[in-house]
């Protein structure tokens, strides 16, 4: 070919070339946008696809309104924060408050902040991991919500993602701490709290007893504060060596 | 994607409530038309269709077709007045769950809802039809076109030389042109790949290997083995993420063989244009690890981000992305540095949505960059030939003012194929192959190749946000964000719009290492677009009963 009619042809071909590639932009584009439409009519007629149930609020404030229905994905973060999956915008909720795993058809919830929530009324800390299932009432900040898992989700979920180590299988296999569902160390914690609480209140009210009876010219003076201070102890000492088996074993 | 899925659902449940109208709709055809011939058939069709069953039943007891339509349709009423089954379309499930009433939510289904959904229905049926068929006319569209611009690109290079003809531009349509048409068109009927996605991808690698050609056919040559290799290993990538479900052991390997891949420069590689990043083997040639230790990066922070988001227990791959940070600044080569440290950037911030925290990693990348310019001697000379290039026309500034020149040149639509003086622009055929495109195709085959790259990494987007696991997310996060910020750099590089960085752009440049990392995390994303589509299949089997 001489040399003009190669200069005439890829002239040619750079003007051939501009209307393919802008075909090609347009019918990708064109794809992508049905591609979304579908998926936005997929989502629309069977809000179900890609969620695991919704947290249906019972309370909320002034921006959640009760009876409106949270979409509860399949792992993700719960906070008063917009970049949260789960976003409840209520007063005293913090900006990332909890986050959650979808696993054997349950919902695993663990807190990130010091606030905590609570489920069915149990305080959840930071160390925690609540295991949810259907029904369960979560109370976070001022909002109360109550969770409904869509039953055909039963015993499936993202359990192949890397939340939820092999270490902390075993560990819940073997009836470990630190395993799923085996008590966190906040729970622990608050656990022995509640005890020795509990126990100084009994030793307190038996003191308080003990004196009203010396007061009164009965009872021994031998018998004041000491005995419940003891047993208090006692159960203290009971309960620390439970724990401690426990976690040795 | 999604039509797909519910495609693939039909097939599945041969029962379902969808299903049984069209079985319905089919049946109805022959009484239709019996109707119209008249007679005692007509009344039992006509009273099949209106009246109540036990009265149809009386007057076509004789005729099977007419009691098949009826019990269909018994059968439809059935499963639409059934809570939680298909016949609840909108929110029967969740309803029946909620036990939030006795009406049903078929009752409940107003028209507008009814038409839209009837009109979704009609899109499926259309859809399943086409699949069954083998067309996705967009897509087969693209690869159309692609193969016919590398059909006339080689051709008309094949003629260039006078009284010959180069038979190694056919040779290399007869390799591209099959391959293009096999990867979007058949391989995803097969293997987990998107389609759009490939046929984007292959477009943009057939641009390239033409415009690569013109100005240095045995590059183009050795970078069309470079493509058979990289769509090798982006089909086991795909493969394995869509099937693999335990990342944690790769993302271990990973790290480790990530950072020795950055040690081997240091300890054997040799100076070239100011950075030390490329490593001689015996029988692959040389190649450049940086560009497949980005896979590595990707996975790490992808793991470790979606596994623990206490900033704690991101550690391991922050560590690693500070270790790979800190060879790359050793090996002088700042521009994969500033890849590496921005997509880090993104991730975290996709990850925990920590503004401080984000902003202090910002702060601290300017701090870095401040420290490389004052330390740096090339990095001045950069920055002073961005800020004035006709300070030193000749030398620093010369590969800066040629890419301008020959964009200029090039004006709207390009001087044509092989034309023009592309050869002396220093490094035409990988840093500034976008001034060589637009010098020879034009601007606005350029703008147009920047809206593909945009369509790539949008469609990438949606595949993202679909994905039921984290890990997913921040793993296509990953890959998206170095293919933006890697395309952005280098093309706002050669338009002087920053200051100039040696990284390649994706798919076009010349260069092995870049094309099989960019066409391995193309793989990662035909893997994530598989595992979303496996999951809303499971879903909606699961929905549909």
């Amino acid at each position: 070919m001489t040399q003009a009619w190669f200069q005439v042809l890829s002239l040619c071909f750079g003007y051939i070339s501009a209307a393919l590639i802008a075909l090609i932009v347009l019918l990708a584009a064109r794809k992508y946008a049905s591609d979304r439409a579908v998926y936005a009519r997929v989502m629309r007629h069977t809000p179900q696809v890609g969620a695991a149930g919704v947290l249906r609020v019972l309370s909320g404030g002034r921006r959640l309104a009760a009876g409106e229905e949270l979409s509860v994905p399949y792992e993700g973060t719960m906070g008063s924060g917009h970049s949260c999956d789960i976003c409840i915008p209520v007063r005293r909720v913090h900006m990332r408050s909890a986050f959650f795993w979808m696993e054997e058809g349950r919902l695993h919830m663990a807190a990130l902040h010091r606030d905590g929530f609570l489920v069915d009324d149990v305080p959840v800390e930071p160390g925690d991991e609540a295991v949810l299932e259907d029904g369960a009432v979560v109370r976070v900040g001022d909002a109360k919500l109550v969770l409904r898992l869509y039953g055909a989700r039963r015993g499936r979920g993202a359990k192949d993602d890397p939340y939820v180590t092999s270490e902390r299988r075993r560990n819940a296999r073997q009836g470990r701490g630190e395993g799923i569902g085996a008590p966190g160390k906040g729970e622990i914690r608050r656990e022995k709290k509640l005890m020795k609480q509990r126990a100084l209140d009994r030793a307190g009210a038996d003191g308080a007893k003990a004196r009203k009876e010396n007061r009164d010219g009965k009872g021994s003076r031998t018998k004041r504060g000491g005995a419940g201070t003891i047993e208090a102890m006692e159960t203290i000492g009971m309960m620390e060596e439970k724990q401690s088996r426990r976690t040795r074993r | 994607m999604a039509r797909e899925i519910f495609t693939a659902k039909r097939r599945k449940t041969g029962d379902g409530a969808v299903n049984a109208r069209y079985k319905k709709t089919e049946e109805e055809k022959p009484a239709q038309a019996r109707r119209q011939t008249g007679g005692a058939a007509r009344k039992a069709a006509a009273g099949a269709a209106e009246k109540p069953a036990a009265k149809a039943r009386g007057k076509a007891a004789a005729k099977p077709e007419a009691r098949g339509a009826e019990k269909t349709r018994a059968a439809q009423r059935k499963k639409t007045a059934a809570p939680g089954r298909g016949g609840g379309k909108k929110d029967g499930l969740i309803d029946a769950r909620m036990k939030a009433g006795p009406r049903s939510a078929a009752r409940r289904e107003s028209g507008r809802d009814r038409r839209a959904r009837e009109k979704t229905e009609k899109a499926m049926r259309d859809r399943r039809r086409a699949v069954s068929r083998g067309v996705d006319m967009p897509v087969v569209m693209i690869t159309l076109m692609t193969v016919l611009f590398e059909a006339m690109g080689f051709m008309l290079l094949a003629v260039r030389t006078e009284g010959a003809v180069d038979l190694r531009a056919f040779s290399l349509l007869a390799v591209m042109a099959p391959l293009a048409a096999a990867t979007a068109l058949l391989l995803p009927r097969f293997l987990p790949l998107d389609p759009l996605i490939m046929a984007l991808t292959n477009f943009l690698c057939g641009v390239g290997m033409v415009v690569l050609y013109t100005v240095t056919p045995e590059r183009a040559v050795r970078q069309a083995s470079y493509y058979a290799l990289g769509l090798a290993a982006m089909l086991v990538v795909s493969l394995a993420v869509s099937r693999m479900r335990r990342f944690r052991g790769l993302t271990m390997l990973s790290m480790v063989l990530g950072i020795g891949a950055l040690l081997l420069p240091l300890a054997f590689g040799s100076w070239q244009n100011g950075a030390k990043n490329w490593v001689e083997l015996p029988f692959l040639g040389s190649f450049q690890p940086s560009e497949l230790v980005k896979l590595s990066l990707v996975l790490s922070l992808a793991y470790y981000f979606s596994a623990h988001r206490t900033v704690l227990q991101m550690m391991p791959a922050i560590l690693f992305a500070g270790a790979c940070l800190l060879l790359l600044m050793l090996q002088r080569d700042l521009g994969t540095a500033l890849i590496y440290y921005a997509a880090t950037l993104v991730l975290f911030y996709a990850a925990c949505g920590n503004v401080p925290l984000t902003v202090m990693g910002l702060g601290g990348g300017a701090a870095a960059a401040v420290l490389g310019y004052r330390m740096f001697a090339h990095v001045k000379v950069r920055v002073a030939m961005w800020r004035n290039p006709w300070s030193d026309p000749l030398d620093k500034g010369y590969q800066i003012i040629q890419a301008l020149l020959a964009i200029g040149s090039g004006g709207l639509f390009g001087v044509g194929l092989g034309q023009g003086t592309p050869e002396k622009i220093p490094a035409y055929y990988n840093d500034f192959i976008f001034a060589v495109i637009c010098e020879q195709l034009g601007v606005v085959f350029g703008l147009l190749l920047l809206a593909v790259y945009l369509v790539l990494i949008l469609r990438g987007v949606s595949l993202i946000t679909h994905t039921r696991r984290s890990f997913d997310m921040l793993l296509g996060c990953g890959v998206l964000a170095i293919f933006a910020i890697q395309t952005f750099m280098i093309v706002a590089g050669v338009i002087k719009m920053i200051p100039l960085t040696g990284v390649t752009m994706p798919f076009l440049s010349y260069g092995g290492s870049s094309l099989l990392s960019c066409l391995m995390m193309t793989g990662i994303l035909h893997g994530i677009a598989a595992r979303t589509k496996a999951d809303m299949e499971d879903d909606i089997l699961s929905i549909k009963g």
